[in-house]
C-alpha cells in the first residue's frame, strides 16, 4: 500500500480552503493546521481499529468517520435552527396576542361611544 | 505568489495508507467544514461505536426535525395572521382616527359616558401610535426567513 507524508490541494480546493479561511475569520495556516490535527487522530483511530478488531481500509474508515462528522455538523446545525424558530414563534405570539389585547380593549371603548353618543361615525 | 494562484500543502504527521493522492486531497477538502466536529476521543472509539452514535445522531435528528417543521408551520401561520392584521390596520387606523376625535368632542360637550375620557384617549392614542405608524410594534412586521429544510 502506497503512503503519503504530504498532500498538495489543487486550485480549486486551495480556494475552497481560502473561502472557508475567510467565512470564519481565521488565517489561512490555522485551517490548513487542522489537516495534520484530524489525519493524526484519524491514523491513530485506524490503527487502533486494526489490531482490535476489524479489518478495514485507511480509507473506508477515513469515510466512515467523515460522514460521521457530517453529520454531526448537520445536528448542530439544526439545533441552531430550532432554537432560532422556537424564538422567534414565541416573539410574534406574543405580540399578536398584545394586540389582540389591546384591539380589544379599544373596540370595548368604541362600543360604549357608539351605544351611548350615538352619532354618524362609522 | 499570485493571488487566486495559491496551492496550499499540507504535510502529516503519519504515514498515511493512499493509493490516489488527489482523491484523498479532493475529500480532505470537501470535509474542511465538518473537521471540528472530529472528536479527539476517536482514538478511543470502535467502529462499532462510530455506527452506534451515528444512529444515536440520525434519530435525534429525525425528531428534531419533526419539532423544526411543525414550528415551522406554527410560524407561517402566525406570520400569516399578522400579515392580515398589518393589512387590517387601514381600516382599523380610519376608525381609530375618527374615535379619538369623537372622544375629544365628547369630552367638550361634558357628556357623561361610563368611561373616564382622558384614559379612553390615552389608550386610543397608544393603540394608533403603537400598531398604526412607523413606530409600529417592529414584531409583527419584521420578517425573518427561516428555510423549510
Amino acid at each position: 500500500m502506497k503512503s503519503v507524508k504530504q498532500i498538495t490541494f489543487n486550485l480549486t480546493e486551495s480556494r475552497r480552503i481560502k473561502n472557508y479561511a475567510q467565512k470564519n475569520n481565521l488565517e489561512e495556516k490555522e485551517v490548513l493546521s487542522k489537516y495534520p490535527k484530524v489525519m493524526h487522530i484519524l491514523f491513530q483511530a485506524w490503527k487502533k481499529n486494526q489490531t482490535t478488531s476489524q479489518e478495514i481500509s485507511f480509507k473506508d474508515f477515513f469515510l466512515q468517520v467523515m460522514k460521521f462528522a457530517e453529520f454531526e455538523f448537520r445536528l448542530k446545525e439544526r439545533k441552531g435552527d430550532l432554537k432560532l424558530i422556537n424564538e422567534h414563534v414565541k416573539i410574534l405570539r406574543d405580540a399578536l396576542e398584545e394586540y389582540e389585547q389591546d384591539y380589544t380593549t379599544v373596540i370595548k371603548i368604541e362600543k360604549i361611544v357608539k351605544d351611548i353618543a350615538g352619532g354618524t361615525f362609522l | 505568489m499570485k493571488i487566486g494562484t495559491t496551492m496550499f500543502t499540507v504535510k502529516f504527521k503519519d504515514k498515511i495508507p493512499c493509493d490516489n493522492e488527489s482523491i484523498l486531497a479532493s475529500d480532505l477538502a470537501y470535509y474542511l467544514y465538518y473537521l471540528d466536529t472530529i472528536p479527539k476521543e476517536l482514538i478511543e472509539w470502535t467502529l462499532e461505536d462510530i455506527s452506534k452514535k451515528r444512529l444515536e445522531d440520525e434519530t435525534l435528528f429525525t425528531e428534531m426535525s419533526r419539532e423544526y417543521s411543525d414550528l415551522f408551520k406554527e410560524y407561517a401561520l402566525i406570520r400569516l395572521k399578522a400579515n392580515e392584521l398589518y393589512e387590517r390596520n387601514r381600516t382599523v387606523a380610519l376608525t381609530m382616527g375618527l374615535l379619538r376625535q369623537k372622544l375629544i368632542k365628547l369630552k367638550e360637550s361634558n357628556k357623561e359616558l361610563p368611561l373616564d375620557y382622558d384614559k379612553s384617549i390615552e389608550i386610543v392614542e397608544n393603540f394608533i401610535y403603537r400598531y398604526l405608524t412607523k413606530k409600529q410594534d417592529k414584531r409583527l412586521v419584521e420578517q425573518v426567513v427561516f428555510q423549510e429544510r
